[in-house]
């Protein structure tokens, strides 16, 4: 059991990781605040000051379409990138490792025939 | 584990078939998915050995029994919601199919032998939940609820992530069984145990709605339309309770020094403030959603007393009888024509439709817990067995019963008192006197049989 268990001394390091990012943070902030210039004037409060002129209400409604697009890529990336530690482990793996991976893919051939057929990729509708 | 198998495959299935745009074969299918699965549970339910095992999934014969309550809850709710549902005929095999994904989640969850395959049946559970809160695009009650329950609960879930973590940390393994056996072995437990153990009750208890962790659940359950509003009071309730006692009672049992203190208290709380604010309400869903915030804390004396095997057969009649009435209730919520669900509208609901209103006035008294009904049965057997042990808790309690029932008397007598008004009740769907017999069948007579 003794490998297990661990002492309240071995997150020691943990506290300090803590201490210095909540530190660092609080510092930086009052730091800034008292040795930072304060220039005040229409312009510099601007949402961006340095960008191009702001114009209009943010808040208006935008088309989901590529939302879904967005979402849906991010989605069967996400299926790809579950290929390469596969594919490291092609060969130990043997034909039960292939046959999992077959099935997981099925499942998601499943999902994109959904998608497809439900007619979430269709831009124009 | 077959029955999981199935009602996934049923999910999917239902999921294609909406793409045909006709409601009634999306029901067809959802319901034999459930029917099938529901009798797979009852034919192995004696040699459950026969199950197909996987290392995070057990299905001994008390998982088989959760099981088949979860199946027979969302049977019914499918069943009673079809009338809802089938208003948008795109979209209602997708709605049933999410039911189906949603159970699949909660049979995992009163299965699980480790944390790991705990944490993705609680995922699989509630992500399909948050998602029908939503149901009912074009109104800004549901949309509030579906962000509200999804932000608060994908937070509770982080908090339930990282006391998994700490918990992981201090034992050094997923597995229930092993955990069990870390507390009792060692004498100093370390304290990233405890902390880990407090993240993961506070996330327990907000899952099931107890006082400190109950804000979010009266705002969801009056925004949700009504079907998941009984899925969340039925079926999600119950998974996350026998959850809750899985953990607490077997895996973190020789701990109970330390949360033992903090469950009677959020207990007594939970049980005075749903009820005192139950007193106050107007409105049909917010009621439930309160009283079921003191049933909360009725359940969690059976978590308290768990030093008996006994008790989770308690805890499971209480939630079983619970559950029956919460289909009834809302299955009768459905019926209410206006968008503000208020008690009045009920008026006059037990001399138009006499049925209805018998059943639904069944459904009040047993949780009122008035005797020869259901509901009294899982009462009394939770308070029996904790009264050992909390004397004191159990006569807070049974004060507690003696407030709830002013309130549910009173919506009886709003049910019963004659409508001079224009009714707001709809013509019931004929699924609804099938869901409402099997119901009131139930109430009636399950105190004598499963007891």
């Amino acid at each position: 059991m003794e490998s297990t268990v661990s002492s309240s001394a071995d997150y020691f390091p943990l506290v300090i990781q803590a201490v210095v990012a909540l530190g660092f943070v609080i510092t930086t902030l009052i730091v800034t605040h008292l040795w930072g210039p304060k220039i005040k004037s229409k312009t510099k409060n601007e949402n961006w000051e340095c960008g191009v002129e702001s114009e209009g209400n943010a808040r208006f409604p935008v088309s989901v379409r590529y939302f879904m697009t967005a979402i849906l890529f991010v989605l069967f990336d996400v299926e790809v990138i579950f290929f390469y530690p596969y594919a490291v482990n092609f060969k130990a793996l043997q034909l039960e490792g292939l046959l999992a991976v077959i099935l997981f893919v099925v499942f998601f051939l499943i999902g994109f025939l959904y998608v497809f057929k439900k007619g979430a990729l269709e831009w124009e509708k | 584990m077959d029955a999981l198998i199935i009602l996934f495959a049923s999910g999917i299935l239902t999921m294609f078939i909406s793409l045909l745009k006709k409601p009634v074969l999306s029901l067809i299918t959802a319901s034999a998915g459930l029917f099938i699965a529901g009798s797979l549970l009852v034919l192995n339910f004696d040699h459950p050995l026969n199950f197909i095992k996987y290392e995070g999934l057990i299905f001994d014969s008390a998982s088989v029994l959760f099981s088949l309550t979860i199946v027979v809850f969302t049977l019914l709710l499918t069943l009673s919601g079809y009338a809802y549902f089938s208003k948008e005929k795109d979209h209602t095999g997708d709605y049933m199919a999410l039911m189906l994904f949603s159970a699949t989640g909660a049979l995992c969850m009163v299965s699980f032998s480790d944390l790991f395959m705990f944490f993705i049946g609680l995922e699989i559970l509630s992500i399909p939940v948050y998602v029908l809160a939503g149901t009912k695009k074009k109104d800004l009650r549901s949309t509030e609820a579906s962000i509200k329950y999804f932000f608060t609960g994908a937070f509770a879930t982080g908090v339930l992530l990282f006391g998994i973590a700490m918990i992981y940390g201090a034992t050094g393994t997923f597995k229930i069984a092993e955990i069990e056996a870390f507390i009792n072995t060692n004498d100093t437990l370390p304290s990233f145990l405890h902390v880990g153990i407090l993240l993961m009750l506070a996330s327990f208890l907000f899952k099931v709605g107890a006082v400190p962790f109950h804000f979010w659940s009266p705002d969801v359950y009056e925004g949700s339309p009504s079907v998941m509003t009984g899925y969340m009071a039925a079926v999600v309730k119950f998974a996350g309770f026998i959850a809750f006692f899985k953990l607490f009672s077997v895996a973190f049992g020789g701990a109970s020094d330390y949360w033992a203190p903090i469950l009677i208290v959020v207990a007594i709380a939970s049980m005075f403030l749903g009820n005192l604010s139950a007193i106050q309400q107007t409105q049909f869903k917010r009621l439930i959603a309160y009283s079921s915030i003191t049933h909360v804390g009725y359940a969690l004396l059976a978590i308290l007393s768990f030093n008996s095997l006994l008790n989770v057969q308690s805890l499971w009649i209480y939630l079983f009888s619970y559950g029956f009435s919460i289909v009834v209730l809302l299955s009768v919520s459905m019926l209410i024509k206006q968008e503000d669900d208020s008690i009045a509208s009920l008026k006059g609901l037990a001399r138009k439709y006499p049925f209805i209103g018998f059943v639904a006035i069944l459904a009040l008294l047993s949780m009122a817990g008035i005797p020869p009904l259901f509901g009294f049965f899982g009462k009394y057997m939770v308070f029996s067995r904790a009264f050992g042990a909390y004397p004191m808790l159990v006569i807070i309690a049974i004060i507690n019963s003696g407030i709830g029932i002013y309130y549910y008397l009173r919506t009886i007598i709003v049910m019963l008192s004659e409508n001079d008004q224009e009714s707001m009740i709809k013509t019931p769907h004929v699924l609804h006197y099938l869901v409402l017999s099997i119901c009131a069948i139930a109430l009636m007579v399950g105190g004598f049989v499963f007891v």
